[in-house]
C-alpha cells in the first residue's frame, strides 16, 4: 500500500516537474529567438503540449513515469533548439556562435534531452532493476547539461567581430581631419 | 558498465535504449558541430569581404583628402601670386597719393589704383567661378557645361563641343554639381595628358538612366588602365571621379572606339529629377 502511494506521489511529482521544466526551457528559448514566426509557433505548440500533458496525467495514473509527456517534451525542446540554431545562422551578426552564452544553454538542452529521449520512452517498460541501472544515463546527461550551463554562465557577451573595422575607419577619419 | 550489463541481459528494450541513446547523441552533437563549422566559414568569408571594402574605402578617402589639399594649394597660389601683388600695387598707388600733393598726379594714382582693383575683382571672380560656377546653380548642368566648353574652345587649345539631346528636366542640384565636377576632372585630364585636338560631349536619356559620353582623340584610357590606376597610389583625379560617382550610384566606362581612332568615356547615372523630389514634398505636405 505504502509503495503504491509512494509510486503515485512520485508520478504526480514527475508529471508536474515535466510541465515546469518544459515551461522554463521553452520560455527561455522563446526569449532568445528573433524570428517572430518561431516565437508564435512555440506558443501554439505549448498550448497543445499542456493540453496533452494534463490529459495524459489523468489517463495514465497507473503508470510509474509520465513517459509520453516527458518524451514529447524532449522532442519539442530539441526542435526549439533547432529553431534557435537555424535563427542564428540567418542572423546578420558577426559573432562566432560558440562565443554567445545562449549557445551553450541550447547545447546543454540538446545533449540532455537527446540523451534521455529513449530512456523516457521506455521508462514504463523497464523493470525496477533495469530502470535503476539505466537511470544513470539521466544522471550523466544531467551532469553534462549542468557543466554546459556553467560554461554558458562563465562566457562574457562578445563584441561584434566587425566593430574593430568600424572603429579603425572612424579613427582614420578623425586622424585625417586634424 | 551499464551497457555491458544490458547486453548481457539480452533485453530487446535494453538494446533499443542503448542504440537509440547513442544515435540521438550522435545526431545532436553532429548537428551542433556542423552549425559551428558552417557559421565559422561564413563569418571568415564576410570578414575577408569587409576587410577588402575597408581597404578600398581607405584608399578612396586618402585620395579624396589629398585632392582636397591640392585644390587648397592651388587656390592659395592663385590668391598669393595673382591677387596679392595686384592689391599690393594698388596700395602703393594710394600711398603715393597721400604723399604727392599735385592734383593731377593724385588723380592719376587713384585712377591706376582703381584699374588694379578692377582687375583684382575680376581675378577673384574668376577664381570663385572656377570653384563654384553660378551658371550651374542658376541655369543647370547643360548651360554650365556649354559655358565650360565655350571657354575651352575660346582658349584655342582644342576644339570642344557639346550637345544635350534630352535634358528637359533638371537633375537634383547635388547630382548636377557632382556630374559637373566629374566632367571638369575628365577635361582636365584630357587637357593635361592626351594631346587631343577635339573633345565632344553628348547627353542622352535611356529609361531611368542619364548617359554622358565624351569622345576625344589623342592618348586615352581603356577600362583596364582605369582599374589599374585606381588600385595604385597614383591616379588621384580618377579616384576622385570614382568616389563622386559612387555617391550617385553611377558608373564610368573607358573604352577605345572600334575604329581605333578615338577614345570614349561613358558616365551612367540613375536619374532622380529635381521635379520628382518637389512632387514628393507636395504629396507629403
Amino acid at each position: 500500500m505504502d509503495s503504491v502511494k509512494n509510486e503515485k506521489l512520485v508520478y504526480n511529482v514527475l508529471s508536474i516537474y515535466t510541465i515546469v521544466e518544459y515551461t522554463i526551457f521553452s520560455l527561455f528559448i522563446r526569449s532568445i529567438l528573433s524570428n517572430k514566426l518561431f516565437k508564435t509557433l512555440i506558443i501554439i505548440i505549448s498550448a497543445a503540449f499542456y493540453l496533452f500533458a494534463v490529459l495524459y496525467f489523468f489517463l495514465a495514473r497507473d503508470s510509474k513515469f509520465d513517459s509520453m509527456s516527458a518524451s514529447l517534451e524532449s522532442i519539442l525542446i530539441v526542435s526549439y533548439c533547432i529553431f534557435y540554431l537555424f535563427d542564428q545562422l540567418n542572423k546578420p551578426q558577426i559573432i562566432f556562435i560558440y562565443q554567445e552564452p545562449n549557445f551553450w544553454f541550447i547545447v546543454g538542452f540538446m545533449v540532455y534531452l537527446a540523451g534521455t529521449l529513449f530512456l523516457f520512452i521506455q521508462a514504463n517498460n523497464l523493470d525496477s532493476e533495469l530502470r535503476k541501472d539505466f537511470w544513470k544515463i539521466n544522471l550523466s546527461a544531467n551532469t553534462i547539461k549542468n557543466i554546459l550551463f556553467a560554461i554558458a554562465f562563465s562566457r562574457k557577451k562578445s563584441e561584434n567581430l566587425f566593430s574593430h573595422f568600424e572603429n579603425q575607419y572612424d579613427d582614420l577619419i578623425e586622424h585625417k581631419s586634424t | 558498465m551499464i551497457f555491458l550489463q544490458a547486453a548481457r541481459a539480452g533485453s530487446e528494450i535494453s538494446m533499443m535504449l542503448f542504440f537509440g541513446t547513442i544515435g540521438m547523441l550522435v545526431l545532436a552533437i553532429g548537428m551542433i558541430v556542423f552549425i559551428i563549422f558552417h557559421q565559422r566559414k561564413v563569418i571568415r568569408y564576410q570578414m575577408r569581404l569587409q576587410k577588402l571594402e575597408y581597404e578600398q574605402q581607405k584608399t578612396l578617402l586618402n585620395a579624396s583628402i589629398r585632392f582636397q589639399e591640392e585644390e587648397r594649394q592651388r587656390i592659395a597660389a592663385d590668391l598669393h601670386d595673382d591677387a596679392g601683388p595686384l592689391l599690393a600695387t594698388a596700395r602703393l598707388y594710394l600711398n603715393e597719393n597721400l604723399v604727392n600733393l599735385d592734383k593731377a598726379s593724385q588723380l592719376q594714382s587713384i585712377y591706376n589704383a582703381k584699374q588694379i582693383i578692377d582687375d583684382t575683382i575680376q581675378l577673384i571672380r574668376n577664381i570663385s567661378h572656377s570653384l563654384m560656377p553660378p551658371t550651374l546653380k542658376n541655369f543647370g548642368l547643360e548651360s554650365a557645361v556649354n559655358d565650360l566648353f565655350q571657354k575651352i574652345s575660346g582658349s584655342g587649345s582644342l576644339n570642344a563641343s557639346c550637345r544635350f539631346h534630352d535634358y528637359r528636366e533638371r537633375l537634383q542640384a547635388d547630382q548636377e554639381l557632382i556630374i559637373f565636377r566629374v566632367i571638369q576632372e575628365l577635361i582636365n585630364n584630357i587637357l593635361k595628358h592626351s594631346n587631343s585636338s577635339f573633345i565632344h560631349l553628348t547627353q542622352n536619356l535611356s529609361g531611368d538612366k542619364l548617359y554622358i559620353r565624351m569622345h576625344h582623340d589623342g592618348k586615352g584610357l581603356t577600362q583596364s588602365d582605369f582599374e589599374k590606376l585606381n588600385k595604385s597610389s597614383g591616379g588621384l583625379g580618377l579616384k576622385n571621379i570614382q568616389s563622386r560617382l559612387k555617391l550617385l550610384q553611377g558608373r564610368i566606362f573607358f573604352e577605345k572606339d572600334l575604329s581605333q581612332t578615338y577614345f570614349k568615356v561613358t558616365i551612367e547615372v540613375p536619374k532622380i529629377s529635381a521635379m520628382t523630389v518637389k512632387d514628393e514634398r507636395i504629396v507629403t505636405y
